[in-house]
């Protein structure tokens, strides 16, 4: 489960060395670690999102009660 | 009490308390003062725009920017309402934050204990009503941002409707879920400074498109309460499960409902804020990231890494979970659950224990919070005083549905009124 395998140390570093100059971001091998472990935190929130999800249920981004 | 003499106690009450970061004695003394507001002072928290003072949002990075030319609208409504302006409030960074811990420039202090943390991010604002500094104060929310702080500092708080108030001058942080709200000592003036506020603004684009609703003084009346369990339940430790029973008989509130997608919701707007975030402040962090405060400095790095993925998915839980809380309001006028987990927590911890589980005590702190963001109803938070909180305040959240901020202002005035809601001054 792709949400799973970021709350692991080692694939989160990976993530954030491939991610990061996507985002213009040079970060070095201390901010890699200190970064990953937020991303390992993140995971952890998105693995608790349902997976189960009907393709017709719009996100919301100009969300209106 | 004349303007001076109101900015020389903030001067005096500021070394124990950390709660202002700017005095505007200028716009104080220019101020009309003439109007509903009259009379009433206020301070904001240093994201508003306000002319001639620089936004930093609690940043170092933005101080360098020039000062506002024009107030932000919610600056610009309380003046012309008779209200003074009287200073700019300490914050979280970016108000990524529940405890105002500004490494910049230092903690706020909880009036009710100097050791103890204000809330956050809009901490300065509460703990300036609570030390009775101001009459009202601004603040934001965007997973708890004035809820918390209300329920730490003992204030009388309110969340209005996602999308009621114009958020035009205030500077960011998510801005799909971003609120703009405000702080008080009594239900009256919470009322008053809200009906102040509203208004359309034809320069906010992402104001709802809907006239104002005044509240004037809410009049205690009936309604049919639910206590909020499943996760709120969970998380409550003793002395907010105290301030929700003792709440509930005041408001008459006997079923407990559930709200399965409660984590759920926490989830998503963490993800949510994360992602937005993280994108505005994406070319900051390539340039400027060593100055970032080191509390957020990771945490904001990782959010501009956040996947696509996450985020759209964190949107769909969302639309989920207005039409769960949507149910409830079917056959309810009010949901009830605490404020925060627990009372001010002490400036520095790292570690809560709640339901079990060792968390990171400052994002425990917005636990009861956060979940409801995301649904964006309207909330007031009145401040309890739970016998389990050795004499800390902790506040309940009253949740209206969409657009009825009258029923939870209706709410707190009932709590008021039976006693057992109250916001003294804080003696420092």
């Amino acid at each position: 489960m792709p949400n799973a395998t970021l709350q692991d140390k080692t694939t989160a570093e990976a993530f954030v060395r491939a991610a990061a100059p996507a985002a213009g971001l040079s970060l070095d091998d201390a901010e890699v670690e200190a970064v990953a472990a937020q991303v390992q935190i993140m995971a952890g929130m998105a693995a608790q999102l349902p997976t189960e999800l009907t393709d017709d249920l719009e996100p919301a981004p100009r969300f209106q009660p | 009490m004349t303007v001076d003499a109101a900015l020389a106690r903030i001067s005096e009450a500021n070394g124990k308390l950390n709660a202002f970061t700017d005095l505007t004695s200028d716009r104080a003394q220019a101020a009309p003062a003439q109007g509903p507001l009259a009379g009433k002072t206020f301070a904001f928290k240093n994201l508003y725009d306000c002319a001639g003072l620089t936004t930093r949002a609690g940043s170092i990075i933005l101080a360098d920017n020039p000062s506002a030319t024009e107030d932000s609208a919610a600056v610009a409504s309380l003046i012309a309402a008779g209200a003074i302006p009287l200073g700019a409030t300490n914050m979280d960074e970016f108000a990524f934050g529940f405890t105002t811990e500004n490494s910049h420039v230092g903690p706020t202090h909880n009036p009710y204990d100097l050791t103890r943390s204000a809330g956050g991010s809009s901490g300065g604002s509460a703990a300036a009503v609570a030390a009775g500094l101001v009459d009202l104060a601004l603040g934001t929310d965007t997973n708890g941002s004035i809820r918390v702080p209300a329920s730490f500092c003992g204030v009388f708080g309110l969340k209005p409707t996602y999308g009621r108030l114009s958020r035009r001058g205030v500077f960011p942080f998510s801005t799909s879920l971003d609120h703009v709200g405000l702080f008080a000592r009594s239900v009256e003036e919470l009322a008053a400074g809200y009906d102040a506020l509203q208004g359309l603004d034809p320069r906010d684009p992402m104001q709802a498109d809907r006239q104002p609703e005044p509240v004037s003084i809410p009049a205690s009346r009936p309604l049919k309460v639910a206590i909020l369990g499943g996760h709120f339940a969970q998380y409550a430790g003793p002395a907010a499960a105290e301030a929700v029973t003792a709440a509930a008989a005041a408001l008459s509130a006997t079923e407990t409902v559930e709200a399965p997608l409660a984590a759920a919701a926490r989830a998503a707007g963490a993800l949510i804020t994360y992602a937005e975030a993280g994108e505005l402040h994406r070319q900051r962090l390539q340039t400027d990231r060593h100055r970032v405060d080191p509390l957020i400095r990771y945490r904001l790095t990782a959010a501009a890494l956040t996947p696509a993925q996450w985020y759209l998915q964190a949107q769909r839980v969302r639309r989920l979970w207005v039409e769960q809380l949507a149910g409830l309001f079917e056959r309810f006028d009010l949901l009830l659950a605490p404020a925060t987990p627990f009372p001010a927590l002490v400036i520095g911890a790292e570690i809560a224990t709640l339901a079990g589980e060792q968390i990171p005590a400052r994002s425990a702190a917005g636990i009861m919070t956060q979940p409801l963001t995301p649904a964006g109803n309207p909330i007031a938070v009145a401040p309890l005083w739970p016998d389990q909180a050795d004499g800390l305040p902790l506040g309940v959240q009253l949740i209206a549905r969409p657009w009825r901020e009258a029923d939870a202002l209706a709410a707190a005035a009932t709590l008021a009124q039976a006693g057992i809601a109250r916001a003294p001054i804080a003696s420092l």
